[in-house]
C-alpha cells in the first residue's frame, strides 16, 4: 500500500503539497510509515523543492 | 568512550605480525590495512562499544575487534573482486591471486585473533559459533547479489538482510557476547534494521552515480530500480527496456539526466528514503528500549553515522 500511495502522491501535485503540511488522510499506510513519509517530506521541503536523497545520518 | 581505533589497528598489526611471516605477505597486508583504516574501522568499534555499554572491562576487546574487523576486510576484498566496481582500493590494484590470497588469510587471521584473545574459552567458543553463523547467511545473501536473482521486493530484503545487515549483527554480537551474556534478540534486532537502512540508503546513493557501481547500467534489483521497472508510464519503457535487455549500454549512455528524472517524477526517490527512514527509525525506537544502550546512544550513532 505505501507503494501505491507514494506513487498517488508523485502523480498528484496538490496531493503531495497537503502530505508535506500534513494535512492528509493516509489510509492504507502503517503509523510508522505516516511518520517517514512526514519525516522524509519535511526534509525535503526544508532544503529544496524537488526531490533529493535524504540521508538518515 | 576512549579512541579506540589506534588500539584496534594496533592489534591487527600485531595479529600480523606474529602469523605471517613472509614478507611480501606482509606488505600486502599493511597495505590492504592501510586502505581499511581510512574508514576508521567502524565494525571494530561497534564491538568495543557493545563490550562496554554490557559492562565489560580490560583490553582484551580490541583482539576480538581486530578479529570483527580482519573479518570484515576479507569479505570486502571478496566482494570489491567479485563486483569489479572499485578500481582504486588498493586489493584491487594487486595482482589478482595476490588479492584473493589475502583476503583468504585475512579471514583465518580473524579465526586465529579470536583464539588468541584473553576472554574465557567457553565465550570465545560460543561468539566464534556466532561469527560463523552471521558469515555463512552474508554468503547467501552475496551469492543472492552475484546470480541477480532478486526479483521482488520481497527478495530484495532477504538479500540485503542476509548480505549487509549480518555483518553489522556480528560486529555488535561479538562485543555482547563476550561478556558472557547470550544472543540478546534485542540488539540483533536493531542491527538487523539500521543495517538494513544502511543498505537501501547505499542503493539510493549508488543509482545516482554513472559508473560502474550504478545499478541501473549493471540491470540489478534494487528497491529502487524494482519500483521503476514496475511502473506502468510509457515514457520509462526504455528502462524495462535495457533492463530486459532490449537496449544495450550504448543505447542509454546519454540518458543519465532523463533516468534521474524519471526517479524523481514516479516517486521511486521519496520511496527509497521513506522505507530507508522506516527501518532507522524503527532501529532508533529498538535502541531506546535496551537501558545499557540507551545511555550510550550517542556513541552508537556517531559510528553509524560514518558508515
Amino acid at each position: 500500500m505505501l507503494k501505491e500511495f507514494i506513487r498517488s502522491l508523485a502523480q498528484d501535485s496538490q496531493l503531495m503539497n497537503l502530505a508535506t503540511s500534513g494535512n492528509l488522510q493516509m489510509a492504507g499506510v502503517t503509523p510508522a510509515e505516516k511518520r517517514a513519509i512526514f519525516e522524509t517530506l519535511s526534509i525535503q521541503a526544508d532544503k529544496k523543492d524537488n526531490y533529493q536523497l535524504v540521508y538518515w545520518t | 568512550m576512549e579512541d579506540c581505533v589506534p588500539k584496534i589497528e594496533f592489534e591487527m598489526r600485531e595479529m600480523v605480525k606474529r602469523h605471517f611471516t613472509v614478507d611480501s605477505l606482509i606488505q600486502y597486508a599493511y597495505l590492504f590495512l592501510m586502505d581499511r583504516l581510512k574508514e576508521q574501522l567502524p565494525f571494530g568499534r561497534l564491538t568495543v562499544l557493545h563490550y562496554r555499554m554490557f559492562g565489560g572491562e580490560g583490553a582484551a576487546v580490541y583482539r576480538a575487534a581486530a578479529a570483527v574487523e580482519f573479518l570484515i576486510l576479507a569479505t570486502d576484498i571478496f566482494d570489491d573482486l567479485q563486483d569489479q566496481d572499485a578500481p582504486k582500493q588498493a586489493w584491487s590494484e594487486a595482482p589478482l591471486p595476490i588479492a584473493l590470497h589475502l583476503a583468504a588469510a585475512f579471514l583465518t587471521l580473524s579465526q586465529q585473533a579470536m583464539m588468541d584473545s584473553e576472554f574465557d574459552s567457553s565465550h570465545v567458543q560460543t561468539t566464534m559459533k556466532m561469527m560463523n553463523l552471521q558469515l555463512l547467511q552474508a554468503a547467501n545473501g552475496q551469492m543472492m547479489d552475484l546470480m541477480n536473482v532478486v526479483s521482488d521486493e520481497q527478495s530484495y530484503f532477504q538479500s540485503i538482510k542476509q548480505k549487509s545487515a549480518a555483518l553489522i549483527v556480528h560486529a555488535c554480537m561479538t562485543g555482547v557476547m563476550l561478556t558472557g551474556r547470550g544472543w540478546h534478540p534485542i540488539v540483533a534486532e536493531y542491527a538487523v534494521e539500521v543495517g538494513m537502512a544502511a543498505q537501501i540508503k547505499n542503493d539510493i546513493r549508488d543509482l545516482l552515480r554513472w559508473d560502474e557501481k550504478n545499478d541501473f547500467l549493471q540491470r540489478k534489483k534494487t528497491l529502487l530500480t524494482l519500483y521503476m521497472l514496475e511502473d506502468a508510464v510509457d515514457q520509462h519503457n526504455w528502462i524495462r527496456d535495457y533492463f530486459e535487455g532490449r537496449l544495450n549500454e550504448a543505447d542509454v549512455a546519454d540518458k543519465r539526466g532523463l533516468l534521474e528524472e524519471a526517479y524523481e517524477k514516479s516517486g521511486a526517490m521519496l520511496y527509497g528514503s521513506v522505507v530507508m527512514r522506516t527501518h532507522y527509525n524503527r532501529f532508533m525506537e529498538l535502541l531506546e528500549s535496551v537501558p545499557e544502550v540507551a545511555v550510550h546512544k550517542e556513541m552508537l550513532l556517531s559510528i553509524l553515522a560514518k558508515e
